[in-house]
């Protein structure tokens, strides 16, 4: 198990908040603090959608990085900060810009929020001088700049030095008697709230908690862009998945929505995920391939195996990466990401009750199933093999069904979590089936290719048989995982 | 009009390809193999591919140059890109080469 030592805490208090004595247990002393002001001024379109995809642009002064930032994926385990030296312009760097573009959906950003903090930090120190943790206080003054709000508070911020966590517990103790709470949401998120609350909210009767998934699923895709679009591979994945489930959302539900245009949204959002396919496939499958052949015996390597795949998958990479980027700055792009909005915010074409909603999550799962027992029965047959496509088209459809049922668990539904954990497990199980197919189709084309040159195939043959292997074994866990995705106590409810 | 390379050896072993017209799928095909056998086959001090003539770029001829780079790098062979129009130069350095492997051509004036 791994061990996570917690290194800060955070809290946050009313705007009269005074830092409490904190000398006593192991802090001998505090000394005066440095005081620092920031200035910052955040830019957004007039609709918050950088807010909205996480992503915050900033222009600061005072401190030791002023300068332009852009921070990317700032709602949850912030991740990246790009930065820019100031400039005496009041407009946004062209390369940030850039970055930022598709989100802005092609309009102009413009100053939407002051943040002022005024930052107290104090050196915690033990009784031979060793600092232990540092405290900064900011007393932060933010104003909504279009629509005049002013709100204040305190931020308070620990972090460990040289001390441990007991220091953490007890300053944590200190600070709580004196009115901190922990935790404390973005600044700007802070200041932005009411308004982000007006803009986001939906309103369509039972078909709400289909939208409002829809929704949240746009701005992760949103929130992803910046790092894919750097080549990133987790942005990369995050960002194609966020696709799926949209494309699964818009086919589940396709009722809620006029048919041609609902269409006409899954072939954009089809060809989106193709690009970023492209990239994810050459960078799960090169390093893959990697190893497999790096784990043969040397004496079973015929021929420059290791560099023809390294070159094989470079090219593909940089090939799928120079489209995907192409495609992220193309005017299709951002007309699909309006397309999108448009669809999340109009009232459904026809109204809907819970039953419908449930009625579609219940035929997305039980669809599922069917597919998975009929590819499970010919398995069965004499002769079978394992790259039947209707195991493949089962996993589809246990994606779908998951992305369906994760409708109600967005929405705080209980059993649904669980139920979406259940069928997770089989899900596992067919990726990883499918992609022992794929790989095997990769190492076929090697192998013809190399054949061409007249270069020796046997490892692309033993590689192959290898998979075929993997691939049967996962078939034989099937059954067994299937059986524990269908237990009656996680279907219950679903009806 | 499709791809043409011109690929030429000079005494000191220094190999240049260069790259004529639209660089389709096919196109990239063929520079990749280009490149590699110059690389493998030609014993070169140094390859220089050639963008000065070359049209449309498809992506795949983006690929094909990084492979090439790296497939370079791995047999310790300088490559380099030279000419390469500024929205190229910027794809090549984005896929991973490194900077003092591409140079841009001079803006038309």
């Amino acid at each position: 198990m791994r061990t996570v030592v917690e290194r800060e805490r955070k809290f946050e208090s009313h705007g009269d908040f005074r830092v409490p004595d904190l000398v006593g247990d192991s802090v001998a002393a505090l000394g005066e603090p440095d005081v620092v002001t920031l200035d910052a001024t955040y830019y957004d379109t007039p609709e918050l959608w950088l807010t909205r995809g996480a992503l915050a642009l900033r222009r600061r002064t005072g401190g030791a990085d002023e300068g332009w930032h852009l921070k990317v994926g700032s709602a949850g385990g912030a991740r990246t900060e790009h930065q820019r030296p100031l400039t005496a312009a009041t407009k946004p760097p062209p390369d940030l810009m850039r970055l930022v573009r598709a989100a802005a959906r092609g309009g102009s950003v413009e100053p939407v929020a002051r943040v002022e903090t005024r930052r107290r930090e104090w050196q915690l120190r033990a009784a031979d001088g060793a600092v232990l943790a540092t405290l900064a206080d900011d007393a932060v003054v933010a104003h909504d700049l279009v629509e005049g709000r002013r709100i204040a508070w305190h931020e308070i911020e620990v972090e460990l030095v040289d001390g441990d966590e007991e220091l953490l517990d007890s300053v944590e103790a200190r600070l709580r008697e004196a009115g901190a709470r922990p935790g404390s949401p973005a600044k700007i998120r802070r200041v932005l709230d009411e308004r982000l609350r007006d803009l986001t909210a939906i309103d369509a009767g039972a078909a709400t908690p289909v939208l409002a998934y829809a929704a949240a699923v746009r701005d992760s895709l949103v929130a992803h862009d910046p790092a894919a679009r750097e080549g990133d591979v987790d942005g990369v994945h995050d960002m194609r998945v966020a696709v799926r489930r949209l494309r699964s959302t818009f086919r589940t539900f396709r009722g809620l929505w006029d048919r041609e245009q609902i269409d006409g949204v899954r072939a954009e959002l089809k060809w989106l995920g193709e690009q970023l396919g492209g990239v994810r496939d050459a960078q799960v499958m090169g390093p893959r391939l990697a190893k497999a052949v790096r784990h043969q015996p040397g004496e079973l390597v015929l021929g420059p195996v290791a560099a023809d795949l390294a070159e094989r998958f470079a090219a593909d990479e940089a090939a799928a990466l120079t489209r995907l980027r192409r495609a992220l700055s193309s005017p299709r792009y951002v007309k699909l990401l309006s397309t999108l909005d448009e669809l999340i915010a109009a009232p459904p074409v026809t109204e809907v009750g819970k039953r419908w909603v449930d009625s579609r999550i219940h035929k997305a799962v039980r669809r599922a199933d069917g597919l998975l027992d009929t590819a499970l029965d010919r398995q069965g047959e004499a002769g079978a093999s394992d790259d039947d496509p209707a195991l493949h088209e089962a996993r589809k459809a246990y994606k779908r069904g998951r992305y369906a049922v994760e409708v109600r668990k967005e929405a705080g539904d209980k059993n649904a979590r669980r139920l979406v954990r259940g069928l997770k497990g089989l899900q596992d199980l067919l990726g990883d089936h499918q992609d022992s197919v794929i790989t095997r189709q990769v190492l076929r084309d090697l192998g013809v290719r190399a054949y061409g040159r007249k270069a020796n195939t046997f490892t692309y043959g033993l590689l192959y048989a290898e998979q075929v292997g993997h691939g049967r074994a996962l078939v034989d866990r099937l059954p067994k995982a299937q059986a524990k995705a269908r237990r009656r106590k996680l279907r219950r409810w679903l009806r | 009009m499709g791809t043409v390379l011109v690929t030429e050896r000079d005494k000191l072993g220094v190999v240049v390809i260069e790259v004529r017209g639209d660089v389709d799928p096919t196109g990239a095909a063929e520079l990749r193999t280009a490149l590699i056998r110059a690389l493998r086959h030609l014993d070169p001090t140094r390859v220089v591919v050639d963008l000065s003539r070359a049209g449309h770029i498809e992506s795949e001829g983006i690929g094909a140059v990084v492979a090439g780079a790296d497939v370079a790098t791995d047999s310790g062979i300088s490559m380099s890109v030279r000419d390469a129009a500024p929205l190229v130069a910027e794809e090549l350095l984005f896929a991973g080469l490194p900077e003092a492997q591409v140079s841009t051509a001079a803006a038309p004036v």
